[in-house]
């Protein structure tokens, strides 16, 4: 599953460690993430939503 | 303590790689002493927890804080090292059953070896899920 996190994240001025404190996670999840190499909870998809204001279709991109 | 994460990797990092590196060298050296008089004794599990403390050096930053991916890296190591140990235990079995093997080894020896492998195994697993995860 693709995902826009570094892009979304990069559009707020976060880094990596501050989106990782206000998620809870540490800072190789976040870039595990932004890899493509992990794909979170749906939990966490949520939390990532409401830090960047958008819903979970505008940041993770299903492909079949 | 050996083989806890904390919170506070600054500290702890030195910690591991330190203790890792004693460890590991007091091991091998009471390994040697052991090869010689030809036995099997604690240098052993010594090495191995050596081993297991370099490996917690590479995992601090990856497990100190308890989220969702430090749950599923430890749950996949779990599980691996769960079948990966059934087989060592069988092939083991095997050993010290075979008429063509003259091993001799007694209880003790055979369970320092096995907490050994299977010491080093788990860490070395969750180091490989580590990166890949």
């Amino acid at each position: 599953m693709k995902n826009l996190i570094k892009e979304t994240r990069l559009k707020y001025n976060l880094t990596q460690d501050e989106l990782a404190e206000q998620l809870n996670v540490s800072r190789q999840t976040i870039i595990s993430l932004e890899k493509g190499r992990y794909n979170p909870s749906i939990t966490l998809a949520f939390k990532l939503a409401r830090i960047f204001k958008c819903t979970i279709e505008d940041i993770f991109l299903y492909e079949e | 303590m050996l083989g806890t994460f904390n919170n506070n990797s600054k500290f702890s990092k030195p910690f591991a790689i330190i203790t890792s590196i004693i460890t590991i060298f007091i091991g091998l050296y009471i390994c040697y002493i052991d090869f010689l008089d030809n036995k099997i004794s604690i240098g052993i599990l010594l090495f191995s927890l050596g081993i297991m403390q370099f490996c917690n050096y590479l995992l601090i930053p990856h497990l100190s804080v308890k989220d969702e991916r430090s749950k599923q890296i430890k749950a996949k190591s779990m599980n691996v090292s769960y079948f990966f140990f059934l087989i060592v235990m069988f092939i083991v079995l095997l050993i010290t059953e075979s008429p063509f093997l003259n091993l001799n080894m007694n209880t003790k020896e055979i369970l320092i070896i096995l907490i050994s492998i299977y010491i080093i195994f788990i860490h070395i697993t969750m180091v490989f899920f580590s990166k890949k995860i």
